[in-house]
């Protein structure tokens, strides 16, 4: 599973989708929307609001003319001509349509046609039935700290954070830098990769950052587009391979331009530059999100305690060639349950509940008790 | 005299939008590879890659090729492949699939990710068995 922990919010559905579609095409299976703001959580990005709405990840994703496809491992997606377009123009056309045994276009412009071939003709209700969303989404905070800047409102208990399933930092400074590796409460501390670092990444202040779970990022978005950036992201990113000996890295696309994004495991030889060997560099899109996603959904709760249950069998649905981990985490999504809140954000549990819900989707049994 | 060992890989174009390149060749492949093995490594990695490199097969139908070059430098050219952003003054990603010791290997990883993209595509419209009685074109990722 591979995930792309920061793809720049926006309120445009339009370009948003076109990013996404190609993150899926590449063989992502997760993304995190990010939002952008300064210390005192105002919005950099411009339009922006906050929090991205619930309805807004079927927005991107459940759009009738484009179906996807996740089977067989590979990830594919068709976009299917308007419906005016696909009107029958022969008699013989029209009459296969009539008969009511055949799966009929539904009579609605914006009919979903026989989204999977096992669920039947829905000519009364097209949208009843819509596919899951094929992605993982989330939610996630970026917050630009500069020198000086106050970081009290940083907590879990904060109101403004609790919408976001990620919280990242980006310090700007040395003070800050440190700050965020030693004291705050975040689950990524990205680094700034279009220019030179101002501050040096000392060993014994980024190690006690790994010590308290936090990872850091790397985007690569602009390393592909501009050759300077590309000079400061190998720069930065061997500088962070070097003090964190190739441990607690996230790379992440960072960029809103469907063309400068690169398949993973591109991605994964791509960091062979800066000294990563292969399966460690894939990790850093794959296992190193899962755990900042972990971290993340630990400050959903009481105190921070999860823990997590090994699965009892192999999930199929998630079959990518590599070898099944003995511990695996799996999110169930709100979108599965009936009448659920929130898009796409996993649910966790309280203390001593059952999971609720009756969509047993196999593929995302595994629980996560949350104390 | 010792095996000569390569490393072949098997590369998708993704095109941005519904463009496709009929007259994908050899030539512009080789051209635009090298060229960005030039741009990201310079003489060196010319000398190190220009003597192995070589383009094995085309398919601009499936928009697939087949390259080779020496086991030592795979790792360069695979990442100079990576780093290009045009191709045929077209935005493009180049996409590697599957990388292998054989150019077999990578032959029959391309007829394996043809025939699950059928099926996956196939899954996706239930009406597909050769008669498409929509009517309408199928198209491939295109601008919406």
């Amino acid at each position: 599973m591979f995930y792309d922990l920061s793809v720049p919010f926006s309120a445009d559905v339009k370009s948003l989708k076109k990013v996404v579609m190609m993150l899926f095409q590449l063989g992502y299976d997760g993304i995190a929307l990010n939002h952008i703001v300064n210390a005192q959580f105002q919005s950099l990005a411009d339009p922006a609001t906050h929090p991205p709405q619930s309805g807004f990840v079927e927005q991107v994703f459940r759009d009738p003319q484009v179906k996807w496809s996740a089977a067989e491992g590979i990830h594919a997606l068709v976009l299917r001509a308007p419906t005016a377009a696909r009107t029958p123009t022969t008699k013989k056309k029209a009459k296969r349509h009539a008969d009511p045994e055949a799966p009929s276009p539904s009579p609605s412009p914006a009919g979903a046609e026989g989204a999977a071939p096992e669920q039947p003709a829905q000519e009364a209700q097209p949208q009843a039935e819509l596919p899951p969303v094929p992605m993982r989404t989330y939610r996630r905070l970026s917050i630009h700290l500069e020198d000086g800047d106050p970081t009290s409102r940083i907590h879990p208990k904060d109101a403004f954070l609790q919408d976001y399933d990620l919280v990242a930092v980006q310090p700007h400074s040395e003070k800050m830098f440190l700050l965020a590796c030693t004291a705050l409460d975040v689950d990524l501390i990205s680094l700034d990769c279009t220019r030179t670092l101002p501050f040096r990444l000392r060993v014994p202040t980024v190690r006690c950052a790994l010590g308290r779970g936090v990872r850091f990022e790397l985007q690569y978005g602009p390393a592909i587009t501009d050759a300077g950036a590309r000079r400061s992201f190998l720069a930065t990113a061997q500088a962070l391979v070097t003090a964190t000996g190739g441990r607690g890295i996230v790379l992440s696309s960072g960029t809103s331009q469907p063309m400068a994004l690169r398949a993973p495991h591109d991605l994964a030889n791509l960091l062979g530059l800066v000294g990563l060997d292969f399966s460690a560099a894939r990790q850093c899109l794959s296992a190193r999100c899962e755990e900042a996603i972990l971290k993340g959904a630990s400050r959903h709760t009481e105190r921070g305690l999860v823990s997590a249950v090994p699965i009892q069998r192999p999930l199929p649905a998630m079959a990518t060639g590599s070898a099944p981990f003995p511990l695996r985490l799996a999110w169930r999504w709100a979108a599965h349950e009936a009448g659920a809140g929130a898009g796409a954000k996993e649910e966790e549990e309280e203390e001593g509940d059952q999971p609720t819900g009756g969509a047993a989707d196999d593929a995302e049994e595994a629980r996560m008790s949350v104390l | 005299m010792v095996r000569m060992k390569y490393r072949y890989f098997l590369v998708e174009l993704v095109w941005e939008g519904q463009h496709t390149d009929p007259t994908l060749n050899f030539h512009k492949i080789k051209d635009e590879i090298i060229q960005s093995i030039q741009q990201n490594f310079g003489d060196l990695g010319i000398g190190l890659l220009s003597d192995s490199f070589k383009v094995c097969s085309v398919s601009p139908a499936t928009n697939k090729f087949i390259i080779r070059c020496a086991r030592l430098q795979y790792q360069r050219c695979w990442q100079a492949m990576t780093l290009i952003r045009k191709f045929s003054e077209q935005p493009c990603i180049l996409r590697v699939l599957h990388v292998g010791g054989t150019i077999r290997t990578c032959q029959s990883a391309s007829l394996d990710h043809d025939r699950k993209m059928l099926l996956a595509l196939k899954g996706t419209f239930p009406s597909l068995r050769g008669d498409d009685d929509d009517g309408g074109p199928m198209l491939t990722l295109a601008d919406s």
